[in-house]
C-alpha cells in the first residue's frame, strides 16, 4: 500500500517534470516546482557515511523559510527515499544550529550569510544545493542553474568529498561540469 | 509368384547390407539433427541471457538519465552501449510511456517496438529480431523501460557455421562408415560364401555333399517338372572301402575317394552332378535324359568300368567294386525322397546279387524291400515265439570216417512264410541288428544241445557255431560266451567259432586281441568262406587259428578246373599248422579228391544235410556203433 502511494508520488513527480517542456522562466512557480523534484533526484543519488541516520531516522531537508522554494519543496516533506522519510525543516534563520540538517538548500535570501554558514558545515556531511549564481560560485556542492530553459546542475567534487558524501555516477554523467 | 521373387529379392537386398546402411545414415542423420536443434536451442538462450543482462546493464545506468529526464545524456548513454553489441534500436521510456532517447542502428528496418508491448519485462525470440524489453527501477519503484531490439544475423550466421560444421563432419562420418561397412561386407561375404562352400562340399573330394545333393535334386526335378525330360538318379556304394580304410589307414581312403569321384566325374557327362552323399556313397543326378534307360544305363556301366581300373596309391594297388542303382523321374517315383529310396533299393538288389553290378530299379524290388521289412519285424518276435530252431550238420574226418564235429545252423520257421532261408533273413538280422541277440541264443542252444549230447553219454564232438560281423563288433562277447559255457557246462574244447575272412578283417587289431581271448579260453576258431573274400596271408599267420573252411564254391569246382586252388589251400593251411574243413561235399568223386590231397575234415550233403537235433542225436548213437565205412549219403 505504502509502495503504491510512493509510486504514485513518484509518477506525479515525474509527471511534474514532462508536463512543464521548454518555457521555465514564464512561469516560476512551476519551475521552482521542478528544482524541487531536482532536490529529491539528488538526494536520492547521494550516499551518507554509515551511521549518519540512526535506526528508524529520517532524512532531514533543511532550508529558509523565507525562500522562494519554500513553498515547493513542502511537497517533498514526508517523502521516503531508501526506506526514510524525507523531513522537510524551514528554518527561521540559517544561522542556527545545522546539525540536524543532512541537506541544506540556499538561495539568494541567504546570499549574505553563505560564507559564515559555509565556515559552519564544514567537513560536516550536508549535502549543499543552491540555485543562486554567486553562491554557486563558491564552494556549494550541487549548483543548479537555468540554461536555454533547461535545468541544469554542477557537482564539486572536491567539497563533496570532504563532506564524505558519495555522489552516485549516475548523477555525475548528468551534470553540466564536475569539478 | 513372380511378385513374391521380387520381394524377396528386395527383402534380401534390404537385409544384405542395404538396411545397415539406410539406418546407420538415419541414426546419423538423426543425431546431427538433434545436435543442431540442442546447439541451437543453447545458443539462443545464451543469447536471450546475454541481452537480458545487457538490457538490465543499461536499464540500471539510465536511472538517474530517466529520473532527471535528460534526452541528451539518455541518447549518449543509449549509443555508448549499442555500439559494443548487435543492438539495432534502443529506447528509453519515461515511467508514462513517452520516449527519452532512442538510439537507431545505421540501414536498421525501423519496424520495431510499440511502446505499448514495451511495459513488461520480458523478451519476444522473433524470426529476425530479438526484442527484450527491462524495466528502469529506481529506489524499488518502474521509473522507465529500456526496450531493445537486437538484429539475428549474426545469431543466424553462427548457427549456420555449427550446422554446416556438423553436417560436414556427419558426412564424412557417413562416408567414413560406408567405407567400414563396405569393407566389412566383402568380408562377410567372403566368410558366407566360404561357410556356404563348407557346408555343400565334401572336403575328401570337392564334390557337393549330401546336403547339396538334396538341392541339387530338387532344382533338378523341379526343371525335369517344366521342360517334361526325365532326371536319372544313380546310387552308387563302395563294396569293400570299409576294408581298405581300416587295413590302410584313412589318408589312404582319402585318396581313393579323390581319385574315384575324379574318374566318376569323367564317367558322367558334363550336365550330369556326382555328389558324396556318405562315406562310400556317391550318387549321379543325370539331369533331362531323354531314353532314360538307356542314357542310365551306360552311364551306369561307364562307372563300373572305370572303377574296374586299379587304383595305386603309394606302392599299392587297389580294386575296389561298387553296387550301383538307378531310379528314374517321374517313371520311378514322384519326389525326390522316393526316388532317392527307389535307387537305394535298385542298389541294394545289386548287392545281393552279389556286388559290383548294376541293377535299374524295378517295381517287384519294392516287393523285395517290403518282404524284407516284413520279415524284419517278424524277426524281432522270432525268438519269443520259439520260431528260431537250430539245425545240425555233421563234419566227418576223414581219416577216422567218424563224426568229430557239428556246425549248428539256424533256422526260421515262419507260421505264415513257412521255412525262410538263411540267406534272406540273415541279411536282415545282420542290417537291423538283430543278429546279436540271435547270435546269443544260437551259441547258447548249440553249447547247451552239445552238453546234453555228453551227458547223454556220446563222445564228445565240438559244434560249431558261427559269429557274424555284429557280434564280434559287440563289446561284450567274450564275456558272453564265457557266460554260457559255464551255464551249460560245456567244456570250452568242445565249442568252435566260425568268423569269415571279411569279418576277421574288418577291424584286424582289435579282432586279433578278441581271438587270442578266445584261443586262451580254449575255445577253437575257425576261418568261414576261405578263399573268397579278402585275406591277407600276413595276417593268416598273426591269427590265432586252428582250421580253414574252404568255400563250397571251391569243392563245387573239383573236376571243372579248380582242383589247384584246392591244393593250394590245404598245401598252406598244413604248412601253417591249420587243419582244413570242405564244405559242400555232395559226391564221391569230390570226397575221393579231398582224401587224396589230404583233407582233413568234410561236410556236406554227401553225408548229412542239416537236420533237426533230434534227428541228429539218432545219427550219431547210430554213428557210434557203425563202422566209419559205413558212411554212405543220407
Amino acid at each position: 500500500m505504502k509502495n503504491r502511494l510512493h509510486g504514485r508520488i513518484v509518477c506525479w513527480l515525474l509527471g511534474v517534470f514532462f508536463a512543464l517542456p521548454a518555457s521555465l522562466s514564464a512561469a516560476p512557480v512551476e519551475e521552482n516546482a521542478l528544482k524541487a523534484a531536482f532536490i529529491y533526484n539528488f538526494i536520492s543519488f547521494t550516499e551518507w557515511p554509515a551511521g549518519t541516520f540512526g535506526a528508524g531516522g529520517a532524512i532531514n531537508l533543511c532550508a529558509d523559510s523565507r525562500s522562494p522554494m519554500a513553498s515547493s519543496m513542502a511537497a517533498l516533506n514526508g517523502k521516503h527515499i531508501k526506506a526514510m522519510r524525507l523531513n522537510l525543516h524551514l528554518l527561521d534563520s540559517l544561522q542556527s544550529d545545522l546539525s540536524p540538517c543532512h541537506i541544506l538548500y540556499i538561495d539568494r535570501t541567504d546570499r549574505q550569510n553563505w560564507t559564515p554558514i559555509k565556515k559552519k558545515i564544514d567537513n560536516a556531511s550536508i549535502l549543499t544545493i543552491s540555485d543562486d549564481s554567486e553562491i554557486n560560485a563558491s564552494g556549494v556542492m550541487i549548483a543548479l542553474s537555468t540554461l536555454n530553459n533547461k535545468i541544469v546542475f554542477d557537482i564539486d567534487m572536491n567539497v563533496t568529498q570532504r563532506a564524505r558524501l558519495a555522489m552516485s555516477s549516475k548523477l555525475l554523467r548528468l551534470a553540466r561540469t564536475v569539478r | 509368384m513372380k511378385e513374391n521373387r521380387f520381394f524377396r529379392f528386395l527383402w534380401r537386398n534390404w537385409e544384405n547390407g542395404f538396411s545397415s546402411r539406410f539406418s546407420a545414415g538415419f541414426a546419423l542423420l538423426f543425431s546431427s539433427v538433434m545436435m543442431i536443434v540442442f546447439l541451437s536451442l543453447m545458443m539462443r538462450s545464451d543469447m536471450i541471457s546475454d541481452r537480458l543482462i545487457q538490457a538490465r546493464i543499461i536499464g540500471a545506468n539510465s536511472t538517474a538519465v530517466v529520473l532527471f529526464a535528460d534526452r541528451d545524456a539518455g541518447k549518449e548513454l543509449l549509443s555508448s552501449f549499442a555500439a559494443s553489441q548487435s543492438i539495432e534500436v534502443a529506447y528509453l521510456f519515461s515511467g508514462n510511456g513517452e520516449l527519452l532517447a532512442e538510439y537507431k542502428e545505421e540501414n536498421a528496418p525501423s519496424t520495431g517496438i510499440l511502446p505499448e508491448d514495451m511495459r513488461r519485462n520480458g523478451y519476444e525470440f522473433g524470426m529476425q529480431h530479438l526484442r527484450v524489453v527491462q524495466a528502469v527501477t529506481h529506489n524499488g519503484d518502474d521509473i522507465g523501460f529500456v526496450a531493445l531490439r537486437f538484429g539475428l544475423r549474426q545469431f543466424y550466421q553462427r548457427l549456420l557455421g555449427y550446422v554446416t560444421m556438423i553436417m560436414v563432419v556427419a558426412l564424412a562420418a557417413f562416408f567414413i562408415m560406408k567405407f567400414l561397412l563396405f569393407r566389412m561386407e566383402k568380408l562377410v561375404d567372403k566368410a558366407e560364401s566360404h561357410l556356404d562352400y563348407l557346408a555343400h562340399t565334401d572336403p575328401v573330394t570337392q564334390l557337393p555333399n549330401r546336403h547339396a545333393f538334396n538341392k541339387k535334386l530338387a532344382e533338378s526335378l523341379e526343371f525335369a517338372d517344366q521342360s517334361g525330360s526325365e532326371v536319372g538318379l544313380i546310387l552308387l556304394d563302395l563294396d569293400n572301402f570299409k576294408v581298405v580304410n581300416d587295413t590302410m589307414g584313412h589318408q589312404c581312403g582319402d585318396a581313393l575317394l579323390h581319385m574315384l569321384s575324379q574318374r566318376l566325374a569323367l564317367a558322367a557327362r558334363s550336365t550330369d552332378i556326382v555328389c558324396r552323399i556318405g562315406g562310400d556313397e556317391f550318387v549321379v543326378i543325370m539331369n533331362s535324359i531323354s531314353k532314360a534307360s538307356v542314357d542310365v544305363n551306360s552311364i551306369a556301366n561307364r562307372i563300373l568300368d572305370v572303377l574296374a581300373e586299379p587304383f595305386r596309391f603309394d606302392v599299392h594297388e587297389f580294386f575296389l567294386t561298387a553296387s550301383v542303382g538307378s531310379s528314374l523321374y517321374p517313371t520311378d517315383a514322384e519326389d525326390s525322397e522316393t526316388l532317392i529310396r527307389k535307387a537305394d533299393t535298385a542298389m541294394y538288389s545289386a548287392k545281393l546279387k552279389g556286388k559290383n553290378a548294376f541293377e535299374i530299379f524295378l517295381p517287384e524290388m519294392d516287393r523285395v524291400a517290403q518282404r524284407r521289412l516284413a520279415l524284419e519285424s517278424s524277426l524281432r518276435r522270432a525268438l519269443e515265439r520259439n520260431e528260431m530252431v537250430l539245425h545240425y550238420q555233421p563234419q566227418i574226418d576223414l581219416r577216422s570216417r567218424t563224426i568229430i564235429g557239428v556246425e549248428a545252423l539256424m533256422r526260421w520257421d515262419h507260421p505264415e512264410y513257412g521255412l525262410v532261408s538263411p540267406a534272406e533273413f540273415i541279411p536282415v538280422a545282420e542290417e537291423s541288428g538283430l543278429i546279436v541277440p540271435l547270435g546269443k541264443w544260437a551259441l547258447r542252444t548249440a553249447c547247451l544241445q552239445n552238453a546234453g549230447w555228453n551227458d547223454a553219454g556220446l563222445s564228445p564232438i565240438r559244434v560249431a557255431v558261427n559269429l557274424s560281423a555284429r557280434q564280434v563288433r559287440e563289446p561284450g562277447l567274450m564275456q558272453d560266451i564265457g557266460q554260457i559255457l559255464e551255464e551249460t557246462g560245456l567244456p570250452p574244447s568242445q565249442l568252435e567259432l566260425e568268423i569269415t575272412e571279411g569279418i576277421m578283417m574288418e577291424n584286424v587289431d582289435s579282432n586279433i586281441q578278441l581271438l587270442h581271448s578266445l584261443q586262451q579260453a580254449g575255445i577253437s576258431l575257425s576261418i568261414d568262406d576261405f578263399g573268397t573274400g579278402y585275406s591277407s596271408m600276413a595276417y593268416l599267420k598273426r591269427f590265432p587259428i586252428d582250421q580253414l573252411k574252404i568255400d563250397r564254391s571251391f569243392v563245387n569246382d573239383i573236376h571243372q578246373g579248380g582242383e589247384a586252388i584246392i591244393g593250394a589251400i590245404l598245401a598252406m593251411a598244413h604248412s601253417l599248422g591249420l587243419s582244413v574243413v570242405a564244405e559242400g561235399v555232395e559226391t564221391e568223386a569230390q570226397l575221393t579228391f579231398l582224401e587224396s590231397l589230404g583233407c582233413d575234415v568234410v561236410q556236406g550233403f554227401y553225408f548229412s544235410r542239416p537236420i533237426p537235433a533230434d534227428q541228429f542225436l539218432a545219427l550219431l548213437r547210430a554213428n557210434s556203433k557203425k563202422e566209419p565205412s559205413d558212411w554212405v549219403a543220407g
